[in-house]
């Protein structure tokens, strides 16, 4: 396929030239599919063109005359052709320091990196603090998973009808899905995870900024976990039922000496009284009261 | 003086995976897996230059030609990895690699495990998933290593009470990390209990961030 264009273009080498100047940056696939890409001389081809001398193994057999010699050698792997008839005459490198050599394409992020920094950023929160949700992050990485699909959807039908070369292709952006959808999955999980330790460790009603760094999904969960807790916490111990948030630790006495550490208004006991938590007040109160407040961060509870 | 706060106690992650076998949910082996090994393309893949690092000069829609050399993600590697080496065959990374191997089996405790990749074990674990013929050294190597240095860290994590433990886990790799949270977990624990602190009830070490909010009337 490759000699069957370039016969074709040697023999009218002026349309050729002009054509290549014009649709050089351009990777027009469809038509030639691999035949190498030229650059014109009037771009970085001087450049380039010099690289490629050194990375191109052997020389094609020379032919004065044939292609104009101002062509510039082809762009491709190792093994392409150069262009027949330049016997290469590059100008001098001094020469070629001078030429501005534009900088580098922007680099491509790879496949799976922005699914990364996502599990990344919450591993980060340690011991169990739940940070605030990632839409951005797990947006973009939706939009990866949609643009790779839909790049694997067209390779899939090209390959059917005779690009076979483009399995491999489809294989990696297929390992790039199945990395985004682990990563993307496993960030939500863990997330879930500390939303349930929250229940157990706070209560059931949780501050609001940390409302705030939920999903509206993620608040939909705690509210159904907190219900199937409470329905199951209800079905034990007989018709009291059991809270099972309630002494986490070993408990040594019914009452317990708190010392307040914010204000926090009106507290009411079983027999009616009320009592005021203002900051730095001491109080002698049931423990099972009180528990959930100390685990908030109101009370402290103060040993004898 | 109020005791510290516990870490979390109903937090409980998924961890990462036992030998050649990740677990999928574990954000640990995630990043384990985002490591990268150096390759070698071995058969030309389409398109994907610019992904791969190899756009420079030519457009993004160039393949990779075969031959080149390529440092790829642990994931992808596992993933295009097949027996025959069809698309990509692997290489080790250097400190899997026999000088290194000899650097460890002479003093295991003076090697910085932390800047070596952080995940030295789960790592060179993943390593034997590729048939390599040095891989029963490679585990060997990296059974020695642990065994090495085991016992230095269960002394210091459990002789370290209430003090700034950064300078000793520096060098630790993360499964080195995590074995020095447990140790001083127990430690920590211990302490409380013969304090006779055991039975107190402390603070969520989950609320810790929020103390200056207002808190919202409790429901029953």
């Amino acid at each position: 396929q490759d000699r069957q264009a370039w016969a074709a273009l040697q023999r009218e080498p002026l349309h050729c030239t002009a054509r290549f100047r014009a649709g050089c940056g351009r990777s027009d696939a469809t038509s030639r599919p691999s035949a190498p890409r030229r650059a014109g001389p009037g771009l970085m081809g001087r450049g380039v063109s010099v690289l490629e001398r050194e990375v191109c193994p052997s020389p094609a057999p020379v032919r004065e005359g044939a292609w104009p010699r101002s062509a510039a050698a082809p762009i491709g792997g190792a093994g392409r052709r150069r262009a027949l008839g330049t016997r290469a005459r590059f100008p001098a490198r001094s020469a070629l320091l001078a030429v501005p050599v534009p900088p580098p394409p922007p680099r491509v992020p790879m496949f799976g990196e922005r699914a990364a920094e996502l599990v990344r950023g919450l591993h980060r929160a340690a011991d169990g603090h739940l940070p605030a949700f990632n839409e951005d992050g797990i947006r973009q990485v939706l939009e990866e998973m949609k643009a790779l699909y839909e790049q694997n959807q067209a390779d899939v039908n090209e390959a059917k009808s005779g690009r076979s070369d483009l399995i491999r292709t489809i294989k990696f952006r297929h390992c790039a899905l199945l990395r985004n959808r682990r990563c993307v999955v496993a960030y939500l999980y863990d997330r879930l995870l500390r939303i349930r330790a929250l229940r157990w460790e706070y209560g059931s009603v949780l501050p609001s900024d940390l409302r705030f760094h939920m999903s509206a999904d993620e608040t939909e969960w705690f509210n159904q976990y907190k219900k199937s807790l409470a329905t199951y916490m209800r079905s034990l111990g007989g018709e009291e039922g059991l809270d099972l948030t309630q002494d986490m630790k070993p408990p040594k006495s019914l009452y317990i000496e708190v010392r307040c550490l914010k204000d926090h208004g009106e507290f009411e006991i079983e027999d009616g009284t009320t009592i005021l938590l203002k900051k730095n007040s001491q109080h002698f109160l049931p423990r099972w009261k009180c528990e959930q407040l100390i685990r908030q961060g109101v009370l402290e509870h103060v040993l004898s | 003086a109020p005791p510290r706060p516990a870490m979390s106690e109903a937090y409980f992650p998924v961890g990462p995976g036992l030998g050649p076998e990740e677990n999928f949910l574990s954000l640990e082996d995630i990043l384990m897996s985002q490591e990268k090994l150096p390759g070698r393309v071995e058969a030309a893949v389409p398109r994907l230059a610019a992904v791969l690092g190899k756009g420079a000069g030519a457009g993004q829609s160039d393949g990779v030609p075969e031959g080149s050399k390529v440092e790829i993600p642990l994931w992808l590697a596992k993933g295009l990895y097949d027996n025959k080496r069809r698309t990509l065959s692997v290489e080790l990374p250097k400190i899997y690699k026999e000088g290194w191997r000899t650097v460890f089996s002479a003093d295991a405790n003076v090697v910085d495990l932390h800047k070596m990749g952080p995940y030295y074990y789960g790592f060179g674990s993943q390593l034997l998933n590729f048939d390599n013929p040095e891989n029963p050294e490679i585990a060997q190597t990296i059974l020695q290593t642990f065994i090495g240095r085991f016992r230095r860290i269960m002394d210091s994590s459990q002789n370290a009470y209430n003090e700034d433990t950064s300078a000793l886990v520096a060098r630790l790799d993360e499964l080195e990390r995590a074995l020095f949270r447990a140790g001083q977990k127990g430690l920590n624990d211990f302490q409380c209990w013969e304090k006779g602190q055991a039975s107190q009830i402390t603070a969520s070490s989950l609320v810790q961030n929020y103390r200056k909010r207002k808190f919202t009337d409790m429901d029953g």
